[in-house]
């Protein structure tokens, strides 16, 4: 992952490759987890969305491994949306991801869903 | 009586006689409080037709059962009568101190009727009440208002009142406490005007009776600690609701260039009204009473053409309409014309929508600079919009029609109906059924249309919940076979709003507590169910009320645009549409009304015990 605070990613790091790159725009709950509105993700060939999230949880929090789950979910997304289109989850989890993408992970409204409310 | 007073104040402006009665247990079991307590008694004591800004319609300010109790989260009063702004039942509620002041005085409500010959303000203050003439107030906006009062009656003294737009009766106009907590729906603001109401100032130091102090205290202490520990109280308490003006901007949640926009292609710098950069003006927290979260805030704007001294929070609506409906990303204006709002008491929603509306009509061609004094109605126009809404507070120029709001207006302009975008005349928030579809349905279903507080299943659909409540996983564009979940949801809603309770704390609390919180209180042994049949007949009441008034309450119209009559063919809400007869026949059902007239059923109403109203209702049937 390549970590960036604002839109200064392609000086962020010298990756020396002809990776792609995936922006993703964090919101709520899952801005407050990474600690930062925006992050630059290397788009690998044949990277799918939910392999995203595993890569996000890995480096920041567990949380995000459930962002793309169907309602509800905890700290999930309450709207993933892929160059201005909304997904369907957990449909299009296997999507694969290009390069420019950009991702926005749009947080519950009103303090969003726990395990002690199912 | 444990956790009530016993005691309503019903003040005939009239004849200035202002009485107390004690209605009895009865009624506050079956309604709670709240709205639910004012329906009754309005539904009892007002006959159909009346003129909303006549001396017949009668107006309450309510509290609910857990007001003045020690219960986190329990700081509204709502305020009720039948609305200017739609014709229909109508109530708006607000946080702050004067719920718990009006309960501390020793009255759980208070009830106007009649019309004062001059301007008054109802003192209610440690069991007494008298009407005092406020002839040296009316023209006074709610600020000036506020601290003269003040002044006069104690820093204690808790006011609710009027600026200049609820005395010149605008359809748009909200009840102001506390320099910008507003009670702002429905219109309400110019029923008091209309009634030459000026304010209503309560204090006092009477300690409410409860059924069992000690417990209800261990109850909230449970509540702080179990607080304090979710994460997300501390991200509201931060930012509270304009967390989520750039995100729901983003995600069609906001609606953008008057709900024809796409916030990432015609709003994509939404983050310069949301979040941090909305929060750095605030220089002060403010909680309501007792309120460990304390979402609100007070704001300044240093200097500049939109300089404010001290005014409450732009909240997400006031965000969102005054922002992204109008493509207007300078937060300093839109703190203006917050404040604008709280002075001359406006409903920040519908004004903003009423200006959205004029941009398009000048868009259009159906407006020039000289119908606006020159104002170039241009989106995103921020000197505009601030100038516009002065001018509607003051009712000068296009500001006298526009003080009507949106809908009156477009029929007055000439415009396609669709872009004044209401329900039932009440201009939309700031949540697109779109993004979450129960919104429509409870838009048009609800007695009081047009109201995102009447949430009900769109709290999922918004990716919350009420906690501890057993509740299923959901597809939120599965449009079919979800009108008893929000059924239920709503009647939750309505029972918690009736007890005094906030929407940014009763979900986050384990529901299955409810009941040993009412307990605690008053002494009864209240289970879930009995609370949510509590809401259905608060719901099946206000309904009835509508049904009365002679309203064919299944038509109520919606703007297209909200429900995607055409759908988008761009961004993230494109193709949806929603079905909204579908919804709203599934709604009826599960509440047991017809499903084509959305009248409830005798037996409906015989089994939530209104069997007064279903033999008024039902004799109309011939």
């Amino acid at each position: 992952l390549i970590e960036t605070h604002e839109l200064h990613d392609s000086q962020a790091r010298d990756t020396g490759t002809e990776l792609g790159r995936v922006r993703v725009h964090l919101f709520g709950i899952l801005q407050t987890r990474a600690g930062k509105k925006r992050l630059t993700v290397e788009q690998k060939p044949g990277l799918t969305l939910k392999e995203l999230f595993r890569q996000l949880a890995y480096e920041y929090d567990e949380g995000f491994i459930s962002a793309g789950d169907s309602y509800p979910g905890p700290f999930m997304a309450s709207a993933v949306i892929l160059n201005g289109n909304t997904l369907r989850m957990p449909e299009d989890l296997h999507r694969t991801l290009n390069d420019g993408d950009e991702l926005y992970l749009i947080a519950p409204i009103g303090g969003g869903w726990d395990a002690s409310c199912s | 009586m444990n956790g009530n007073w016993n005691k309503i104040l019903f003040a005939n402006l009239s004849t200035g006689e202002v009485t107390v009665e004690e209605p009895g247990d009865k009624l506050y079991r079956d309604f709670l409080g709240g709205y639910g307590l004012g329906a009754q008694i309005i539904y009892s004591r007002q006959r159909p037709g009346v003129d909303p800004l006549g001396p017949d319609n009668v107006l309450g300010f309510t509290t609910g059962l857990l007001v003045g109790a020690p219960v986190v989260g329990a700081t509204r009063f709502t305020v009720c009568g039948k609305s200017p702004l739609t014709n229909t039942w109508g109530d708006a509620n607000s946080g702050g101190y004067f719920a718990t002041a009006l309960r501390r005085a020793g009255f759980d409500a208070v009830f106007f009727s009649g019309v004062a010959d001059e301007p008054v303000y109802l003192y209610v203050n440690d069991g007494e009440a008298v009407l005092r003439e406020a002839g040296a107030l009316w023209g006074k906006d709610t600020f000036e208002t506020e601290a003269t009062l003040k002044a006069q009656l104690g820093e204690d003294a808790q006011v609710a009142c009027i600026g200049p737009a609820g005395e010149n009766v605008s359809r748009i106009a909200a009840i102001i406490h506390d320099r910008g907590r507003a009670a702002a729906r429905s219109g309400l603001g110019a029923v008091m005007g209309s009634k030459r109401l000026k304010a209503v100032v309560t204090s006092g130091a009477l300690p409410l009776p409860l059924a069992d102090e000690a417990r209800a205290e261990e109850l909230r202490t449970a509540i702080l600690r179990r607080l304090r520990e979710d994460e997300s109280v501390a991200a509201f308490r931060k930012y509270g609701t304009v967390s989520h003006v750039a995100s729901s901007t983003f995600s069609g949640d906001c609606p953008v260039k008057n709900w024809d926009g796409v916030g990432l292609v015609d709003f994509p710098q939404a983050e310069l009204i949301s979040d941090d950069n909305v929060i750095k003006y605030e220089f002060k927290k403010y909680a309501c009473y007792r309120c460990p979260i304390a979402c609100g805030g007070i704001y300044k704007v240093e200097e500049g053409p939109y300089a404010v001294e001290a005014t409450q929070k732009a909240e997400y609506e006031t965000c969102g309409m005054f922002g992204s409906n109008l493509l207007n990303d300078d937060v300093e204006s839109i703190i203006k014309a917050n404040e604008i709002c709280n002075r001359y008491g406006l409903d920040t929603i519908s004004t903003a929508a009423t200006v959205a509306l004029a941009f398009e009509c000048y868009e259009r061609g159906l407006l020039t600079e000289d119908d606006t004094a020159g104002l170039g109605l241009t989106w995103g126009n921020s000197e505009a919009i601030v100038h516009l809404t002065e001018m509607i507070a003051r009712r000068e120029g296009i500001g006298d029609l526009l003080a009507e709001g949106s809908m009156v207006a477009a029929q007055e302009l000439g415009v396609d109906p669709d872009v004044a975008v209401h329900a039932g005349g009440q201009e939309l928030p700031a949540h697109d059924p779109r993004y979450a579809p129960t919104f429509a349905v409870n838009y048009v279903v609800e007695p009081t249309p047009g109201r995102h507080t009447q949430i009900g299943l769109a709290h999922m659909e918004l990716g919350s919940a009420i906690r501890g409540m057993d509740l299923p996983e959901i597809d939120k564009y599965q449009i079919e076979g979800k009108g008893e979940l929000n059924a239920r949801l709503l009647d939750f809603t309505h029972a918690a709003y009736s007890m005094g309770l906030c929407l940014f704390v009763y979900p986050r609390i384990d529901v299955q507590m409810w009941s040993e919180i009412v307990e605690a209180v008053s002494g009864w042994d209240y289970s879930l169910d009995e609370m949510l049949e509590t809401g259905a007949r608060i719901n099946a009441l206000r309904q009835a009320f509508n049904i009365r008034e002679g309203l064919d309450v299944s038509s109520v119209y919606i703007s297209p645009r909200a429900t995607g009559h055409p759908p988008d063919d761009r961004g993230p809400l494109k193709g949806i549409s929603i079905d909204v007869d579908l919804q709203r026949r599934e709604l009826y059902e599960a509440r047991g009304w017809d499903t084509q007239t959305g009248k409830p059923s005798r037996s409906t109403l015989l089994n939530l015990g209104l069997k007064d109203v279903a033999d008024d209702i039902h004799g109309m049937d011939g």
